[in-house]
């Protein structure tokens, strides 16, 4: 970009025109993509009389107020947080590990009928989520599961998706092939040559799959929504839902209390990614074309 | 070879078989408990008329009254045929819009400065907004008696706008400005195939004199072939299948069914018990997009594949 522009003096004139706009170009966009974060940060703070008048200032004029936060903390949203943590830790275990084991077998155990399972498994990927949902929800329904976080924990620990095992499967292909040999001269059985030499060296897909899926079961908003209709173990997201958007006329009491709900929901997923920003950011990269 | 051999050979055939199912069962299971068996339950459902998920299904009339009732009953038709009306009419829009506009955002960043890393993770963040967060700020500035966005109409002299409880076709196209906010996505997808591009080939046009936009046809495009179809397949698949966004954006489908997306439409149908009519509806999807696939597929030929001439 504009780099060491002034640095070299000689420089023709239409260059540093181009190197001017581009930054302007460049700083315009991020103020757009920051446009929802800037208002819910800044609108917060807010008095609640503010917040609910027409104004287009970001600093408030009735002073600072920083209740709307502990507002927002209240003992219902820290037992939504808590019912999320449950689901969270299901996912984030149950689908990298089950999704590993089955693409250690694709790759490494030669084991009958593995052609017919995958592909059977690959044509699955195009299927539309809703195709499927109603017959699994009446099977939860059957199980006495309804109402119960069973229905988004339980799942989580049955193959984790198959474009995370696909995934995992490119990343055990790449891996040299020596250790495993040199490992079973020694004599190691498959298990341990799962747990000691190739789960260690695949730690960077697993815990892609475990990020992603931390994402997932954060946002998820249906599957709570199906199978919960008790305040006691509302998912942060269709806890807030409920409390915000269900009356119409509870939407419009407290946009300073809602903003700073927004921020605080959005504060672990913002942490998450900041922690896994590269392997995240070469995730999008490696699952977006393999063709 | 001796018996004792085949034997061994038969028995280590077994261990690794067996070996290959433990390590698979996880996956089989779920592939026939969560998917196989639920698809064929609801294609069954899809063929009794009015079945509701709970009385047996003798209940009911078997045929394709489930199918018919999306085009013939009163009402039904008519959330039908809007509901389709506006899902495919923002997939062929929005799709190819929200491909050109992160595609040129990825050219606009891919170059060589240190300031790229903090511009492309700064046009990524709205991506990771939670879907109710996001509720929670677009009904804000979108507010049709404070909103932001009033104020800034108010700045131009425009009536205040209602938004997303717009009656008409106002409702989606607030849901497509406020879905702009996530271009970032696939800019990241493009940037990535973008650095795959190999520099002899820009040195080379270069020295041949060829201009920016010259090359961006000629090199960049092709080049990007295996990209565009990816996103353009997952793009109009993920776009006919919106749920949950419409959903909390207005859990009735807006004012007169105006953010009625097929996929709420379905959601809405198993809400009220339309066990069989939902089936039906499900189905008529998955033969679109089925059909949709195939006919993108075609495209595969243009598609050029990095060391396969």
């Amino acid at each position: 970009m504009a780099l060491n522009v002034a640095a070299k003096p000689p420089l023709k004139k239409k260059k540093i025109i181009i190197a001017i706009v581009t930054w302007i170009v460049a700083i315009a966009l991020a103020a757009f993509f920051l446009f929802p974060f800037v208002i819910m940060l800044c609108r917060s703070v807010f008095t609640t009389a503010e917040s609910l008048s027409m104004s287009a200032g970001l600093i408030p004029r009735d002073g600072f107020y920083f209740r709307s936060y502990i507002e927002a903390l209240d003992a219902e949203f820290l037992r939504y947080l808590g019912n999320t943590v449950i689901v969270i830790g299901a996912n984030i275990i149950g689908k990298p590990l089950t999704a590993a084991m089955a693409a250690y077998a694709f790759v490494k155990v030669k084991f009958r009928g593995r052609k017919l399972i995958f592909n059977v498994a690959m044509c699955t990927i195009m299927l539309p989520a809703i195709l499927t949902m109603i017959p699994v929800y009446k099977i939860f329904v059957d199980l006495g599961w309804n109402n119960t976080l069973l229905p988004l924990t339980v799942p989580a620990f049955f193959g984790g998706g198959f474009i995370n095992i696909f995934l995992i499967m490119q990343f055990i292909r790449s891996l040299p092939k020596d250790m495993d040999e040199a490992a079973i001269i020694d004599g190691a059985n498959v298990f341990q040559l799962m747990f000691r030499i190739t789960f260690p060296l695949i730690l960077p897909v697993i815990s892609l799959v475990a990020v992603q899926s931390f994402f997932l079961a954060w946002n998820d908003f249906i599957g709570p929504l199906m199978y919960l209709d008790n305040n006691e173990l509302f998912t942060l997201s269709v806890g807030i839902y409920n409390k915000f958007f269900t009356f119409a006329s509870a939407a419009d009491t407290q946009p300073n209390v809602q903003m700073a709900t927004g921020v605080l929901v959005m504060i672990p997923p913002m942490c998450v990614f900041m922690l896994f920003q590269k392997q995240l950011i070469e995730g999008v990269a490696f699952t977006g074309v393999k063709a | 070879m001796t018996v004792s051999g085949r034997k061994t050979k038969i028995v280590k055939e077994l261990k690794t078989n067996l070996i290959g199912y433990v390590l698979i069962l996880p996956l089989l299971v779920g592939l026939v408990v969560f998917t196989l068996y639920p698809l064929i339950v609801s294609l069954v459902n899809s063929f009794y008329l009015g079945y509701d998920g709970f009385a047996p299904r003798s209940e009911f009339t078997f045929g394709w009254g489930n199918y018919l009732r999306a085009f013939t009953e009163e009402y039904e038709s008519t959330v039908f045929a809007k509901s389709v009306t506006i899902t495919f009419t923002y997939a062929a829009v929005m799709v190819p819009l929200g491909m050109i506009l992160s595609f040129a955002l990825s050219l606009f960043l891919n170059r060589k400065s240190k300031s790229v890393g903090a511009f492309r993770l700064l046009y990524y963040l709205p991506c990771l907004i939670p879907g109710i967060v996001n509720t929670i700020v677009w009904r804000y500035a979108f507010n049709g008696s404070y909103g932001l966005f009033n104020l800034m109409r108010q700045w131009f002299g425009l009536a205040p706008s209602q938004f997303f409880d717009e009656p008409n076709a106002k409702a989606v196209v607030t849901f497509a400005v406020m879905n702009l906010f996530g271009t970032g996505g696939s800019m990241l997808m493009w940037l990535a195939g973008l650095k795959s591009i190999p520099s002899a080939y820009y040195e080379a046009a270069r020295l041949e004199g060829s201009g920016y936009f010259r090359t961006l046809i000629k090199i960049t495009v092709p080049l990007m072939t295996p990209y565009i179809f990816y996103q353009l397949i997952t793009n109009v698949i993920g776009t006919l299948q919106i749920c949950d966004a419409a959903y909390m954006i207005s859990s009735t489908g807006g004012v007169e069914n105006n953010l009625m997306f097929y996929g709420l439409y379905i959601f809405r149908n198993f809400q009220s018990s339309n066990y069989g009519y939902a089936a039906a509806l499900a189905y008529m999807l998955f033969v679109v997009i089925a059909l949709l696939s195939a006919a993108l597929f075609r495209f595969n030929k243009y598609v050029y594949y990095e060391g396969d001439d």
